[in-house]
């Protein structure tokens, strides 16, 4: 076990903890993992602090597993793959550190929430291109670390956008910054001269952003992010389209991103609308549910600084032009879900309780990246392998999320459940791994693999192991970084 | 270096003899040369190699690591680094390889092979559409997202860059090994080309190109954008004299110059967040007049009379409309925004004759040839980053400073010293270059070599970001840089290493494995 001294030198003894039921809190979280408990629990206060964490642990070769967000964790990435790790906490690490009007960049640290960087953006006329309603803890940071979703489509150009720049912390315990943030000189010497950290390829040949994102801590720690930001809107008007027919609705959706019309844009089922706008549980929930058509389509048209009110008027003609064409009604309310509503309840994180679990206290997501095409397919196999598992279709959650401006979709099934269930947790545990092989079968590309069906989507392609491997040995030789996570 | 006959035996029965020569003749043929050198031809290839697929290639790779020969791929070879980077280099031409795998209209991708140029691809897109990205060297170059030097190009505000517009990729790395990024990997799919877990693109490029230096990327997909255009432009006339009959409805063009470049830069911050423009291009009016001329004379007499007609520096604009109030509003933001940053527009090219044309070769990527290589014959050009505004302009103001002074010595085209800049993704990201345009004698290289050098060092000095010309051009300048920034040529090295432990595929546009000498 590590020196309990060593790392209260390093971050002060207030901020090492083996106090046995903070440990417990990192063992395990909502999903399926089995918990294991961390030797310490860390809260490094800046960037040298983790630097010197990374460099005793390499010398020591204890297990680092970072983490940013607050609790409550539902991936398992965050907890200890093997015994003996110590949990580098960033929570605190919360300084904004720059927010740039001009090149729309906004640089942080990585304990910064989304609801602590919108109004700071804000402020300067920007706002963040964020997740679906993220819980109220989630770093900024992680999310983009773990190349989430994001509810706007046409600023998404790039699968790894929104983030721009890191400095990171290598398992080596060497700091590098990836992309314009490289150098030459300092980043105060560079701002200096106008650089914004805003390019994230480079420098030269590598984008090393790229192999940062997705790893799940098991490369190096970041401690700073810089990411794109999108202009505040002057006027804003969002539009719900209901409909039982899902492929009607996708027709729409690749017109509105191919023709880059909309801002936020996703579909979701009446299950996933209800348990955001439900007020109270169950009634409410149950009242919108069963009022709602299978499907909803939110999009919204945007004015800026230019003639705002003459920019949204011709494209609201244009949206309804192409609905009309594909037959459906763009309209302002849903029956009791309004499209402002909506729209104020998706450009901030959740509400507490968390909308996940606001329903039955849990929720697993199966999640995934596919095409179009692809989707009904998809949707119908989950449905036929829910109905067999025993779990009621009348409690999954589907939401679609046009990504890449609209070359990808993201599909997530949300599983809702209640935890103190053992039945029914076993249910959904089951049918968490035993879809992965019949989905993939049918275009279901997983691209960030989590927990338990990790190995089943990992191991498809020993090539991209092998090479991964290769990566793994020049940035963590020594297999300090979240040891145990994807195929390290 | 000639191969020995067994070895040349062995690469034979992979390609067949018909797809194999080390003809001294087809030999320098592949090692022209038109930057800052004075020989015409270069060192030259110990072969010549046309793999038909992958497997060919996979089983070039393989003998290049059993014999220690390198080996540079190219696509259509237009680029300087497809040139060998010493005599025991054999080539791989992959122009056989030239199929359209896929475009897939619904989902907005294209798959292609290495010897499909842009042109072709963007013909069959339009026919569809849709448009892609098409980097500024030329639509006659590959459409293929590797094939490239940083990857931008003039429609870069709505098609972004290659880097970045990269979905799945079969890739043949330095070992011969088959890996197949992303949805590719796992599903056979070409939709994606990130995970499962980190993202293997990022060792494959970065804000510039690998150069050769990487393996070989067989077949690749790539984002499409939406095309609001004609399905074919209506072309009449003979070369050189043709041009598209009329501009096509709801497009249109202008050139705007400013009293200085902050005003210019202003409006392209303008114009990009207001998301108005298919294409912001920063042509000075040189390039403009290389654009219309048929002739160096009709060149230079245009830029004469642009000359005495602009107020600074410019740029040229084309919107296109998805439909009549798309385009009736893109167009008063436009004027509007013109209005307040004091730009004007350059009268001739308003003709609806001239802007036609002018339209249609921005899009189809038909002049760099003429930009580049008609005053002189041979050109060069320092890089800035990929950031439009702030520092890219500061430094490329400090370069034209540099450019300025070899003009008045009489050793470059005299442009008037203007540099270009142009935004991407609606003015997220950018482009900075400063184009120089010189006759090939002993006296002029000495001169570039050391404007390159000292922009280098003014990069280093100034902090103004590692610069897109480093990459593709001498490796040793990594080793320059890297120090200063981050030590990234450490890291890239130890990359080099573990994909490439012969060091098999040519590094002379990427960095050596072995760190040379006498470079800190
Ligand atoms: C006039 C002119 C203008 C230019 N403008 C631009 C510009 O605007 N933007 C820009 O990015 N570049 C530009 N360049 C630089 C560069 O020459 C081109 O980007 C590039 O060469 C395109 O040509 P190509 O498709 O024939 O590529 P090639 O010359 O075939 O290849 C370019 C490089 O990539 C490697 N390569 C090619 N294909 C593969 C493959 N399949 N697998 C592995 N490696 C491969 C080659 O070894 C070579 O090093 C310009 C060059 C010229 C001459």
């Amino acid at each position: 076990m590590i020196d309990e001294k060593k790392l209260a030198k390093i971050v002060g003894a207030t901020n090492v903890s083996h106090n046995p039921a903070t440990l417990e809190e990192y063992a395990g979280d909502m999903s399926f993992v089995k918990p294991i408990k961390p030797d310490y629990v860390v809260k490094p206060r800046n960037a040298k602090d983790i630097d010197k964490l990374v460099n005793l642990a390499k010398e020591t070769l204890t297990p680092l597993v970072p983490v940013s967000s607050g609790a409550p964790h539902f991936r398992g990435d965050t907890i200890p793959g093997i015994g003996g790790a110590v949990i580098v906490d960033l929570s605190d690490m919360k300084r904004i550190i720059r927010v740039d009007r001009m090149n729309r960049v906004a640089m942080v640290e990585p304990g910064v929430t989304f609801e602590e960087l919108i109004p700071a953006v804000e402020k300067e006329g920007l706002r963040l291109n964020m997740p679906l309603l993220p819980r109220k803890s989630k770093s900024v940071i992680g999310s983009m670390l773990e190349r989430e979703p994001v509810v706007m489509p046409k600023y998404h150009w790039d699968i790894s956008d929104p983030l721009a720049c890191v400095e990171v912390i290598f398992g080596t315990g060497e700091m590098f910054r990836t992309g314009a943030a490289a150098g030459p000189g300092t980043i105060e010497e560079q701002w200096a001269v106008g650089a914004s950290q805003k390019e994230a390829a480079g420098p030269a040949q590598v984008s090393w952003h790229r192999l940062i994102q997705g790893a799940q801590g098991t490369m190096g720690i970041v401690t700073w992010a810089s990411l794109r930001c999108e202009l505040l809107p002057s006027i804003e008007e969002p539009f719900l389209v209901g409909s039982s027919q899902l492929d009607k609705l996708l027709e729409l959706v690749h017109w509105l991103t191919r023709l880059q019309l909309v801002n936020e844009c996703f579909i979701l089922n009446n299950i996933n609308l209800a348990a955001i706008m439900a007020k109270k549980f169950p009634d409410d929930y149950q009242d919108i549910k069963d009022s709602l058509p299978p499907w909803t389509l939110f999009f919204n048209i945007a004015g800026y600084e230019y003639l705002p009110e003459k920019r949204i008027s011709y494209q609201i003609k244009d949206t309804t032009d192409i609905a009309q064409r594909t037959g459906l009604e763009p309209v302002g309310a849903v029956s009791r879900v309004s499209a402002l509503e909506l729209l104020k309840a998706v450009q901030r994180p959740s509400k507490e309780p968390y909308w996940k679990l606001r329903y039955q206290g849990g929720c697993h997501d199966i999640f995934f990246i596919t095409i179009n095409d692809k989707l009904p397919g998809l949707i119908s196999a989950m449905y036929d392998m829910a109905d067999e598992a025993g779990y009621p279709a009348s409690d999954m959650g589907i939401y679609l999320q046009p990504i890449v401006q609209g070359v990808n979709c993201h599909c997530e099934f949300n599983l809702f459940y209640d935890p103190e269930n053992p039945s029914q947790s076993e249910r959904v545990r089951k049918l968490a791994t035993s879809t992965i092989n019949n989905l993939m079968a049918k275009g279901a590309f997983f691209s960030r693999p989590y927990g338990e069906s990790t190995d089943i989507i990992i191991n498809r392609d020993a090539a991209s192991v092998a090479a991964l491997k290769k990566v793994k040995s020049i940035l963590d030789p020594n297999h300090v970084m979240n040891p145990g996570k994807l195929c390290f | 270096m000639a191969l020995d006959k067994d070895i040349y035996r062995a690469f034979e029965d992979v390609v067949g003899p018909d797809n194999i020569s080390d003809d001294p003749a087809i030999l320098d043929s592949y090692s022209y040369r038109w930057g800052p050198q004075t020989e015409t031809f270069g060192q030259r290839f110990a072969a010549i190699t046309l793999p038909k697929d992958t497997a060919e290639v996979q089983a070039i790779v393989r003998l290049c690591n059993k014999y220690g020969i390198q080996f540079k791929a190219s696509s259509t070879g237009w680029g300087s680094m497809s040139n060998p980077g010493g005599p025991e280099v054999i080539k791989m031409d992959l122009r056989r390889m030239d199929r359209i795998i896929e475009i897939n209209e619904k989902n907005m991708y294209a798959v292609v092979e290495p010897y499909v140029i842009s042109v072709q691809l963007q013909a069959e897109l339009m026919k569809r559409g849709l448009n892609c990205n098409i980097i500024g060297a030329g639509g006659n170059c590959s459409a293929h997202p590797y094939a490239a030097h940083y990857g931008g190009g003039h429609m870069g505000e709505s098609t972004s860059l290659r880097e970045r517009n990269i979905l799945a990729v079969e890739w043949v790395t330095p070992e011969g090994e088959i890996v197949k990024l992303g949805s590719l990997g796992s599903l056979g799919e070409w939709f994606c080309g990130d995970g499962p877990g980190p993202s293997l693109r990022g060792i494959t490029v970065g804000h510039a190109a690998p150069c050769g230096g990487i393996g070989v990327f067989t077949k690749a997909a790539t984002k499409i954008y939406h095309w609001a255009g004609p399905p074919i432009f209506p072309i009449e006339g003979v070369s050189p004299q043709y041009a598209p009959s009329e501009i096509p409805p709801n497009f249109f063009y202008r050139y705007y110059s400013f009293p200085s470049a902050k005003e210019m830069v202003e409006a392209q911050r303008r114009i990009g967040e207001s998301e108005i423009a298919f294409e912001v291009m920063g042509f000075n009016i040189a390039m403009l007049a290389s654009n219309m001329g048929t002739s160096n004379d009709e060149d230079y007499a245009y830029f004469e009379q642009f000359r005495k007609l602009i107020q600074g520096p410019g740029f040229q604009v084309i919107l296109m409309g998805n439909s009549p109030q798309d385009f009736e509003y893109k167009k008063q933001v436009l004027e509007q925004i013109i209005r307040e940053t004091k730009g004007e527009s350059l009268k001739p090219v308003e003709d609806p004759k001239i802007a036609g044309a002018l339209i249609w070769r921005s899009i189809r990527i038909t002049a760099s040839i003429r930009e580049c290589f008609r005053a002189g014959g041979a050109f060069s050009a320092a890089l800035g980053g990929t950031h439009p505004y702030g520092e890219e302009v500061a430094y490329m103001e400090a370069v034209s400073k540099l450019k300025k002074d070899l003009i008045k010595k009489g050793i470059l085209r005299d442009d008037d010293g203007y540099y270009l800049t142009w935004p991407h993704e609606h003015g997220h990201l950018g482009h900075a270059e400063i184009l120089i345009q010189f006759r090939q004698t002993p006296e002029s290289i000495d001169a570039i070599m050391g404007f390159s050098e000292a922009a280098m060092k003014m990069a280093i000095d100034n902090r103004y970001g590692v610069p897109h010309s480093l990459s593709g051009m001498a490796p040793d300048m990594h080793d320059m840089f890297g120090p200063h920034a981050s030590n990234y040529n450490v890291w890239q090295r130890r990359l080099k290493q573990a994909f490439d432990p012969n060091e098999v595929s040519d590094s002379s546009g990427y960095i050596k494995g072995k760190q040379q000498q006498g470079v800190s």
